[in-house]
C-alpha cells in the first residue's frame, strides 16, 4: 500500500469534483455523516427528556417515598411529564 | 491423619452464595441485573466510541487518499466505503437484536429485551444508509437510482421488518408483552437476511455479486479491500456504542421507579 498517495489529486478542487461523481459520492458520505450524528443527539435528547420529566415531576412533590410507591406516576410506562 | 483438621480444611458444604466471577455461567447471570448491566455499559461506551472515531478517520484516509482510482469506474466506486459497511451493519445487527429477542423470549429475561429494543433504530438507520449509498452508486454505475430486484428488495424489506418491530413494540403499552409480540415478529424476520445475502446469487440481479467472501480470496485490490473492512469495523463500533447509550436510557426509562434509577437521575 502507497500510503501517501494524495498527489492521485491535482488539487483540492480536482478531489472535491470526485472525477465528476462528485454528487454521488458526497451525497453519499454526507448523509452518512448527517444520520449517525442525528442519531447521536436524538439519544442525548431522549435522555435528557427522562432527566427533565424526572426532575419536573420531582418537584412538586414533596415526599419521596410516598411518591416511589405510587404506581400511577413510576409504572415505567411512559406518559406525559 | 486427624479427622477434625481435615473436615475443617475440605468443607463439604458448598457456599451460600456463589462468589461473583466463579464460573462464566455466573459471570454472565451478574450483568444481567439492568443495575449492574448499566454501569458496565457506561465503563465500555468510551472506549467504543474513540475506537469508531480512530477508524472512521484511518478509514476515510485509506479510502480517499490511499485508494487509487478503480480502472472501470472511476472516482464513483469509493462510495463502497460506507455502502458495504452500512450493508454489512444492517443484516449484522438483525441478526443480533433477534438473537437478544430470542434470549428475551425463552429466558424472560428483561435486559435481553432491552438491548433488542435499542439495537433496532440503529439497524433501521443502517439499512436506509445501505439503501440511500445504493442508489446514489446505482445512478452512476447502473443509470438508475432504483430497480425492484431480490438484492434492493429485500434490503428495503429489512427496513420494513425494522420498522415493523419498533412501530409493534411502541403500540403495546405494557412493555413486557410488547417484548414477546415484537420479540417474535424479529424472529420469523431472520428468515429474510440470508435472502438479501444470497439474493445476488439466487437471482439475475443488477447488483454485483460478493466482492469478499469467507472462502475465497476478495477479488478487489489490496488498499481498497483494507478501506473498505477499516471502515466496516468503524461502522461495528459506532453501532456497539450508540446500541449501549440507548440500552441505558431504556434502562433508566423502565427502572425509574426504582430506588437506584432515581438515584443515578438525581445524580447527573
Amino acid at each position: 500500500m502507497n500510503w501517501s498517495n494524495w498527489n492521485q489529486w491535482a488539487d483540492w478542487a480536482d478531489f472535491a469534483s470526485m472525477g465528476g461523481y462528485g454528487f454521488y459520492v458526497w451525497g453519499s458520505l454526507g448523509m452518512c455523516a448527517a444520520v449517525l450524528v442525528a442519531e447521536v443527539l436524538m439519544l442525548k435528547a431522549r435522555r435528557r427528556a427522562l432527566q427533565n420529566e424526572f426532575e419536573t415531576d420531582d418537584g412538586d412533590s414533596v415526599g419521596t417515598e410516598a411518591h416511589n410507591a405510587n404506581p400511577q406516576r413510576w409504572n415505567g410506562q411512559g406518559g406525559a411529564a | 491423619m486427624n479427622p477434625v483438621h481435615s473436615s475443617h480444611q475440605e468443607p463439604r458444604q458448598p457456599p451460600v452464595r456463589p462468589s461473583p466471577g466463579a464460573g462464566s455461567g455466573a459471570r454472565w447471570s451478574h450483568f444481567a441485573v439492568p443495575q449492574r448491566f448499566y454501569a458496565l455499559a457506561g465503563r465500555l461506551i468510551p472506549w467504543f466510541a474513540a475506537s469508531a472515531v480512530l477508524l472512521t478517520a484511518l478509514g476515510l484516509y485509506i479510502g480517499f487518499v490511499v485508494a487509487p482510482t478503480d480502472a472501470q469506474q472511476g472516482e464513483a466506486y469509493r462510495i463502497i466505503f460506507v455502502h458495504v459497511p452500512a450493508a454489512w451493519m444492517s443484516m449484522w445487527v438483525y441478526l443480533v437484536m433477534a438473537a437478544w429477542a430470542g434470549v428475551g423470549l425463552v429466558f424472560n429475561s428483561r435486559l435481553s429485551s432491552m438491548m433488542a429494543c435499542a439495537l433496532a433504530p440503529t439497524g433501521a438507520l443502517m439499512t436506509f444508509l445501505a439503501l440511500w449509498t445504493g442508489a446514489l452508486w446505482g445512478r452512476p454505475t447502473w443509470g438508475t437510482y432504483w430497480v425492484w430486484d431480490a438484492r434492493l428488495t429485500s434490503e428495503l424489506v429489512l427496513l420494513f421488518l425494522y420498522i415493523g418491530y419498533m412501530s409493534l413494540h411502541a403500540a403495546i403499552e405494557d412493555p413486557r408483552r410488547a417484548d414477546r409480540a415484537a420479540g417474535l415478529l424479529a424472529l420469523v424476520g431472520v428468515v429474510n437476511v440470508p435472502i438479501i445475502y444470497f439474493s445476488v446469487q439466487w437471482w439475475n440481479t443488477l447488483h454485483q455479486g460478493a466482492s469478499v467472501t469467507l472462502n475465497k480470496a476478495p477479488s478487489m485490490a489490496t488498499p481498497m479491500l483494507v478501506g473498505m473492512l477499516v471502515m466496516a469495523l468503524a461502522f461495528w463500533m459506532y453501532a456497539i456504542a450508540v446500541a449501549l447509550m440507548r440500552v441505558r436510557t431504556i434502562v433508566l426509562e423502565r427502572e425509574r421507579h426504582t430506588t437506584w434509577a432515581r438515584q443515578v437521575l438525581e445524580a447527573t
